[in-house]
């Protein structure tokens, strides 16, 4: 039997029980729906990558951790998820300076982001932008739910169980949200009809 | 239905989780209200940028990054194993076996001593009565087999036996103690 015909759940007992490869395969299963969701947390190509070794690291020491209690994808998204709030709120605590007021000349420094590639041409590189920003400018309780129902497209039930409170509240969250995120849009003038 | 209503219940008309009552008040005032009829399409479409926004792929390099991080991982599990085995006595440091024996020493000695302390200190009235007339330490003990530091007096005879229990020469009073010092 092929191993991508395994289950998750059968992946993660067979690396509890030594085999590598499993572990490997969940890797390559998990990476890059981890990556999306870690990069819409914080923004940064560099963290979410750091932050998703870290995430598959903590897989690798804390394996006999998991139970079959839960799915394990839920298990590993709640893994990320602290882990990326973690970074944030370190984040949050340091000062942080424009780099313009690094530069020795009078030079500005504008970054660009992987965001101006996610929709294509003019309008979309800026409604990308835009929509990453509103996000970024969410409280992070509406900013978790958005991103795990409506980018990562996980069910109530699971995001639930990552984010540790009752269906009810996360519908309500992700209602109070969406509302939220659609007049961040509409005060930077865009229109998504 | 009002606008607020409205504004509460458009996540679960997307989800199609409204009752049929509901679903009719719902669209009712989607009809009758421009305003949360412009609000409702603009979520949809906020909704369909969400889903279409392109999906990252992690970078080419992960999983030899992730694998490098593992292999160091495993080797330091590794060194802190030899560190042990370092502690064991075949292969101890000099400081460290010295003041490994030492302490072993200590708490060997000091069990030893605390366990052949007897407990019960002696009531020996015979030579109670003595005192008031001699200094009882200066007066030889004779040994007996007990080999605690405080021992019972080999003169003593059942009437100091006798007196801890029937006291003759205090009817009413309690017994003074009275401990013989082992001489080594």
């Amino acid at each position: 039997m092929e191993q991508f015909e395994y289950s998750d759940e059968e992946l993660i007992a067979m690396f509890q029980d030594g085999d590598t490869q499993a572990y490997n395969q969940l890797v390559f299963r998990y990476k890059d729906r981890l990556y999306n969701f870690i990069y819409r947390f914080v923004n940064d190509l560099d963290k979410a990558e750091d932050l998703l070794q870290d995430t598959f690291l903590k897989l690798y020491t804390h394996k006999h951790s998991y139970r079959e209690i839960a799915k394990f994808s839920t298990w590993l998204y709640t893994i990320a998820s602290n882990l990326a709030k973690t970074e944030l709120r370190k984040l949050r605590r340091r000062r942080t300076y424009s780099a313009s007021d690094l530069s020795r000349d009078n030079r500005e420094f504008v970054f660009t982001t992987q965001d101006d590639q996610t929709f294509s041409g003019e309008d979309g590189a800026s409604l990308g932008k835009n929509l990453q920003a509103a996000l970024n400018a969410l409280p992070q309780d509406f900013k978790t739910i958005i991103i795990l129902r409506d980018i990562q497209e996980l069910s109530y039930e699971d995001i639930s169980k990552i984010v540790g409170v009752p269906i009810g509240t996360v519908k309500s969250r992700i209602n109070r949200g969406r509302l939220k995120l659609q007049k961040l849009l509409i005060n930077k003038g865009e229109k998504v009809n | 239905m009002n606008c607020y209503d409205f504004e509460l219940n458009i996540t679960p008309f997307l989800d199609g989780e409204l009752k049929q009552k509901e679903l009719t008040t719902f669209r009712t005032h989607r009809e009758s209200c421009t305003g949360c009829k412009s609000k409702l399409e603009s979520m949809k479409g906020m909704l369909n940028c969400l889903k279409d926004i392109k999906p990252l792929t992690a970078p080419n390099d992960f999983n030899v990054k992730l694998h490098h991080k593992i292999t160091q991982i495993e080797n330091r599990k590794l060194a802190k194993k030899w560190n042990l085995l370092e502690l064991l006595p075949f292969g101890m440091r000099p400081l460290h076996t010295m003041a490994f024996g030492l302490s072993l020493v200590l708490v060997l000695a000091s069990s030893f001593l605390l366990l052949t302390v007897d407990k019960v200190p002696v009531v020996n009235m015979d030579k109670h009565n003595q005192a008031n007339t001699s200094n009882p330490f200066k007066q030889a003990v004779p040994q007996t087999q007990n080999q605690g530091f405080y021992t019972q007096s080999a003169t003593q005879d059942t009437n100091t036996t006798d007196s801890i229990s029937h006291p003759k020469n205090f009817p009413g009073a309690t017994p003074p103690i009275h401990l013989v010092k082992k001489n080594n």
